[in-house]
C-alpha cells in the first residue's frame, strides 16, 4: 500500500494509487478515522458523516473488485481531501464492460429516490438485510454523489465523486 | 454456558455477553469482515435463546456502525427478541453519543419492529 501525501494542517489531500482490496480498505480506514478526527473539522458529527462515506464507498468498491477481479484486482485511485469546509473523496476504479449499464441503472435508481423516501427504503433494506451502503451515502446531509464512466486505455473507468459538506452540519 | 467476552479492536466493537443476561456491545464497528465477526455473537445468541434468562438487557453504546454492521446488529437483536416467545423479558438499552443522529436513526428503525422496552440514553464521548 502507497500513501503518497499524509494529511495534515498544510497538506490537506491524502492519494492512493493501487488495487482496492479487503486489506487495503481496512488499512486505510483506520489510517483516516485517525487523520479525519485530527483534521481541520470541528464537529464530531461532521467527523461521522466523512468517515462514513469514506467507508461506504470503500466497502462498495472492495466488493466489487473481489467479486468481479478475484486476487487480479487493477489499481484504482482514491483520494480525499478538504477544500472551503468540504471534504471531497474521490474513487475512480476500473469496471468490466458488462457492469457498466447494471451500475447506469442502480446510479439512476438511487437518484430517483425523493429524499423524503429515504427513510422508508433504508428501513425496509434493512429488515430484508439487503445492501445500504449507497442510500447512506444518499441520505446523509450536505452530501452530494457525483459519478461518470469513462474509457481509457481500452478499459472502462467508473469515477465516483462524494462531497461532504461539514459546513452546514458543523455551523 | 460461557460469557463470551470480546476485546474491541479499531474496527471491532467491545463484546460483554454474559448468561445471566447482561449482553454489552460497545464501541466501533465498520470491518470489511463484519459480517464474520457478528457471526461469533449470532452463534452465542443462538444457543443463549435456548435457556435465556428470565430477564434479558441488551445495552448497545456504538460510537460507529458502519451499514453492514447496522444489519448485522439488527439481526442480533431480532434473533434476541425470540426469548419473549418463551415468556422471559428483554429490554434494550440504546446508548447515542449527544448528536449522533446516525445511531438514534438505526435504533429506532429496530424499536419499531420489537415489542419491548427501548430506552434511549445520551452519552458524551
Amino acid at each position: 500500500m502507497e500513501i503518497t501525501k499524509p494529511l495534515g494542517i498544510e497538506e490537506n489531500r491524502k492519494e492512493y494509487w493501487g488495487p482496492v482490496s479487503k486489506d487495503f480498505t481496512d488499512a486505510y480506514l483506520d489510517a483516516l478515522y485517525d487523520d479525519i478526527r485530527s483534521s481541520q473539522i470541528a464537529e464530531k458529527r461532521s467527523h461521522k458523516k466523512v468517515f462514513s462515506a469514506l467507508t461506504e464507498l470503500l466497502h462498495n468498491v472492495t466488493n466489487y473488485n473481489i467479486d468481479n477481479f478475484l486476487d487480479d484486482i487493477p489499481p484504482s485511485y482514491v483520494s480525499l481531501e478538504f477544500l472551503n469546509k468540504t471534504a471531497v473523496l474521490r474513487c475512480y476504479n476500473v469496471v468490466l464492460e458488462s457492469s457498466v449499464s447494471e451500475i447506469q441503472n442502480i446510479f439512476g435508481k438511487l437518484a430517483s429516490i425523493p429524499k423524503l423516501g429515504y427513510d422508508h427504503i433504508y428501513r425496509k433494506k434493512l429488515l430484508q438485510q439487503e445492501s445500504l451502503g449507497l442510500l447512506l451515502l444518499n441520505r446523509n446531509e450536505g452530501t452530494g454523489f457525483h459519478w461518470e464512466f469513462c474509457k481509457e486505455n481500452g478499459k472502462n473507468w467508473l469515477k465516483i465523486i462524494i462531497t461532504v459538506n461539514y459546513g452546514c452540519i458543523d455551523n | 454456558m460461557d460469557a463470551l467476552i470480546i476485546e474491541p479492536t479499531s474496527q471491532k466493537p467491545a463484546v460483554d455477553f454474559n448468561p445471566e443476561g447482561k449482553l454489552k456491545l460497545s464501541g466501533k464497528s465498520y470491518s470489511y469482515d463484519s459480517v464474520a465477526f457478528f457471526e461469533k455473537l449470532k452463534k452465542w445468541v443462538k444457543e443463549y435463546i435456548s435457556s435465556p434468562a428470565d430477564k434479558t438487557t441488551v445495552v448497545c453504546a456504538m460510537e460507529y456502525l458502519n451499514s453492514s454492521s447496522q444489519k448485522q446488529l439488527a439481526q442480533l437483536i431480532f434473533m434476541l427478541n425470540k426469548i419473549c416467545e418463551k415468556g422471559k423479558r428483554l429490554e434494550i438499552v440504546w446508548k447515542y453519543e449527544e448528536g449522533d443522529d446516525d445511531i438514534l436513526f438505526v435504533g429506532e428503525l429496530i424499536d419499531q419492529e420489537l415489542k419491548v422496552p427501548f430506552t434511549y440514553r445520551k452519552f458524551t464521548a
